[in-house]
């Protein structure tokens, strides 16, 4: 059997991988020039943190480990600054947003490496539709068994994620209705979709070796689940987060996972059975589609009526936000939930405002000169300008 | 001897208009493109340059004097598209950021104007002559760039460099020249001041038209919104509308155009004119532009015109490259980069026969610059657009199929 050993991190700690859109300053389109940007940076140190991905218009950045999530955000102001300097040689800016507007698949260019091109060969056309970008968050965990615990329990999440991180309304030249098109694309792969019901590291690991010995997979990178674990960083990863359009709002996803998982490993507060995921995929549609207005729903408890087993999610997201405050224990936490539910509050997120930018500007090409001027320039989310 | 048909009303000869003509010229140059484009390197203009070769008065001489006079509107026309796309990618900001590519584009226009100057000189040319075509030689050529690039749908470093390059070595070549050309053209010395007072105009004028003409696009692509149809009949217009007016004027076209596309990529702060692609419209001025550009050339006559040609090339492909190469470190590029903006750079600007224009005012100079223009577009012309579209698939911002392939 082959093992898979999980790497024992410090509970609680965070990071994020965030990937960003690169763009021409002609017309805004998505550029190709990924291989010459990460050449562009100087620093080895900031080299390590700056990542190629599957497509040319793309690149990722990953943060070191943190506590605290200023930190987190002071660390990637200062790759925003590595990235945005090499970018400016090149001619090109950087933004971040779920989907770029109005990229065409097909024209995208598979990023040259072995991993890219044997994606490429397998999934086809997906590869290239994958050209969407995300924010990961990585909460580190003690043991394998919690790792399972807070994958299944953050599950349960997944829609507050989608809803507060959603940047993706416009998707091939159109307006999608979704607030975050980008969670369809992610779903069309084979092995998308949540870690199956099982509740230890031991299960997992057979789980992992069966499909290893059958070769479906070949890594754990192979899952493309919303939540997964990420045994050599001791992690849980979250996969669901629409990439922000600003710095701070990164951070503010990341502390608020890190709250949630703080309570979870503390109070242990959800059971999983064979019914967890049973209206998993429905809350995730409702997030993706509408956004803070999505209807979510749980299983009918006894006594109560089906119809009160739904309710908005941005009463679920307030009334989260609100119960997590008896765990923070700094400032900045404070200020984590204070900003998230200024944003609920006042039914804003970043698809809100590509969309307001669109209607004001005409053009996608416009409205994206506009999210990259606040990813380059900007360190806060445009609502709090 | 005219045809009659004895039906028709007085049997009065058929008139053939130019237009059944300039159709089939379309399609000769349609059919020749797709049967080069079955190789791989070669890109389809070169299909349509050979068609032209093949038509004009260096092949069969079929192309009648009033059809040529048609061609050459839709050529005008198809090169100002071309240059106002070229245009999209001179963004001076980055430029200015950019101070080893801006150097690397002066130190290759002066040294491929020395190196050119020399050799032709030491090659029997007189010195006004070699040195006048050394400076409308220094510039890459627009046209050529711009179709390929469109062509295998590049898009990347390299392809920005080659655009910003190719922009501004014409730009400095056609400046250079129309300011020198009264003091180094073999005319009458009594003429000087006349000559110098048209330089003046020609340059001062030009630039002049080119800003009044984005001074009048700007404010009616603000008023007509950002509708891309509308943009597009306003863009077409103002280049038809702007060639016109230099033609009239007897200004330098391509200076004007290459003013009028750097200055509404770069004046226009908010943004009002949209990117445009011209997509299958141009593809109609483009054979039309390189079927016409095919039927000037003409195969060297004088083993002099030959072996300046040759040595035109050598010197203008060592001066480029050797100055992207001495500058490619600090400019961060990788040799093999360096390597491919060479290559790409090959291609001569058309713009010497632009001095057709200024044949009336400088009878000698043309008379003399004319043949080995000719014979140098011979040249450049069907290797160029090869060597372009090498260096973009290689440097892998473009692809052998396009962008286009596969599209409903």
């Amino acid at each position: 059997m082959t093992s898979l050993p999980f790497k024992t991190s410090r509970a609680l700690t965070m990071g994020v991988e965030l990937e960003l859109q690169l763009l021409n300053r002609r017309n805004y389109n998505l550029a190709t020039d990924a291989v010459d940007l990460l050449e562009g940076i100087s620093s080895a140190d900031l080299k390590e943190q700056i990542k190629l991905e599957i497509t040319q218009g793309m690149i990722e950045l990953n943060s070191s480990i943190h506590t605290r999530a200023d930190e987190l955000v002071d660390e990637l102001k200062a790759l925003r600054d590595a990235i945005v300097g090499a970018a400016q040689r090149l001619n090109i800016d950087v933004a971040g947003g779920g989907a770029h507007p109005f990229q065409h698949w097909g024209d995208q260019r598979i990023t040259p490496s072995q991993r890219f091109h044997h994606l490429h060969d397998r999934y086809g056309y997906l590869a290239k539709t994958f050209t969407v970008f995300g924010q990961h968050i990585h909460i580190g965990v003690e043991s394998g068994d919690d790792a399972i615990y807070l994958t299944h329990a953050l599950a349960c999440f997944v829609p507050h994620f989608i809803a507060l991180s959603a940047s993706s309304p416009f998707y091939q030249g159109m307006d999608t209705g979704f607030d975050s098109s980008r969670s369809n694309v992610v779903s069309a792969f084979p092995l998308a979709g949540t870690l199956p019901p099982i509740t230890r590291w031991t299960d997992f690991e057979a789980y992992y070796d069966e499909l290893l010995q059958m070769e479906i997979i070949a890594s754990i990178k192979d899952f493309y689940w919303d939540i997964r674990p990420k045994p050599e960083y001791g992690t849980v990863e979250i996969r669901v987060c629409d990439t922000p359009l600003s710095i701070e709002h990164a951070g503010l996803l990341a502390g608020y996972a890190q709250l949630l998982a703080r309570w979870i490993l503390n109070e242990r507060p959800i059971s999983v059975d064979e019914r967890h995921y049973l209206l998993y995929r429905h809350n995730r549609f409702e997030a993706s589609r509408f956004g803070y207005e999505g209807e979510i729903a749980t299983l009918p408890k006894a006594g109560l009526a089906p119809t009160d087993s739904k309710w908005m999610l941005r009463l679920d997201i307030l009334e989260r936000l609100q119960n997590l405050e008896r765990y923070t224990q700094s400032d900045v936490e404070r200020y984590v939930l204070r900003r998230l539910r200024q944003m609920v509050y006042e039914h804003v997120n970043d698809a809100s405002w590509l969309r307001e930018s669109y209607r004001r500007h005409e053009t996608l090409s416009e409205m994206m000169r506009q999210a990259s001027m606040l990813w380059m320039e900007h360190t806060a989310s445009p609502y709090f300008h | 001897m005219p045809w009659q048909l004895s039906f028709l009303p007085d049997a009065q000869p058929l008139q053939w208009s130019a237009l059944p003509l300039f159709g089939a010229m379309l399609l000769v140059g349609l059919i020749g493109a797709q049967i080069v484009a079955r190789i791989r390197w070669i890109p389809r203009i070169t299909g349509y340059l050979l068609i032209g070769f093949a038509l004009g008065a260096g092949g069969f001489n079929w192309i009648s004097a009033d059809v040529f006079e048609i061609m050459h509107t839709f050529a005008d026309i198809g090169i100002a598209l071309l240059v106002y796309q070229l245009g999209r990618y001179v963004d001076l900001p980055w430029l200015m950021r950019e101070k080893w590519l801006l150097l690397t584009i002066v130190v290759s226009s002066l040294l491929s104007f020395l190196l050119m100057w020399l050799v032709l000189e030491w090659n029997g040319a007189s010195r006004p002559t070699a040195m006048l075509t050394a400076l409308f030689a220094i510039g890459s050529s627009p046209a050529i760039f711009v179709a390929v690039m469109r062509d295998v749908g590049a898009e990347g470093h390299v392809t920005r460099r080659l655009a910003a390059t190719c922009m501004l070595n014409n730009f400095l070549a056609l400046l250079a020249a129309y300011a020198l050309l009264p003091v180094l053209a073999p005319e009458d010395p009594q003429r000087m001041e006349e000559l110098i007072r048209h330089a003046t105009y020609s340059i001062g004028a030009s630039l002049l038209l080119a800003w009044c003409a984005y001074r009048l696009m700007q404010p009616m692509a603000r008023w007509l919104g950002r509708q891309r149809q509308q943009q597009f009949v306003l863009v077409i217009g103002m280049i038809a509308l702007t060639l016109g007016i230099a033609h009239a004027l007897q200004l330098p076209v391509l200076l004007t155009m290459l003013s009028f596309a750097v200055l509404s990529r770069n004046l226009d702060r908010r943004c009002d004119l949209m990117d445009l692609e011209f997509g299958i419209v141009s593809e109609l001025f483009i054979v039309l532009l390189f079927v016409t550009f095919g039927a000037t050339m003409r195969l060297p006559s004088a083993p002099l015109v030959l072996s300046s040609v040759a040595l035109l090339f050598l010197a203008r492909s060592t001066a480029i490259g050797g100055s992207i190469f001495a500058l490619a470190r600090p400019a961060k590029l990788s040799w093999r980069q360096a390597a491919l903006l060479a290559v790409g750079s090959l291609p001569v600007t058309e713009s010497g026969l632009g001095l057709v224009q200024i044949s009336a005012i400088y009878p000698n100079t043309v008379n003399e610059l004319h043949p080995l223009f000719a014979g140098t577009l011979m040249l450049l012309e069907l290797m160029g657009p090869i060597a372009t579209k090498f260096a973009l698939i290689q440097s892998g911002e473009g692809s052998d199929i396009g962008k286009d392939k596969g599209r409903p």
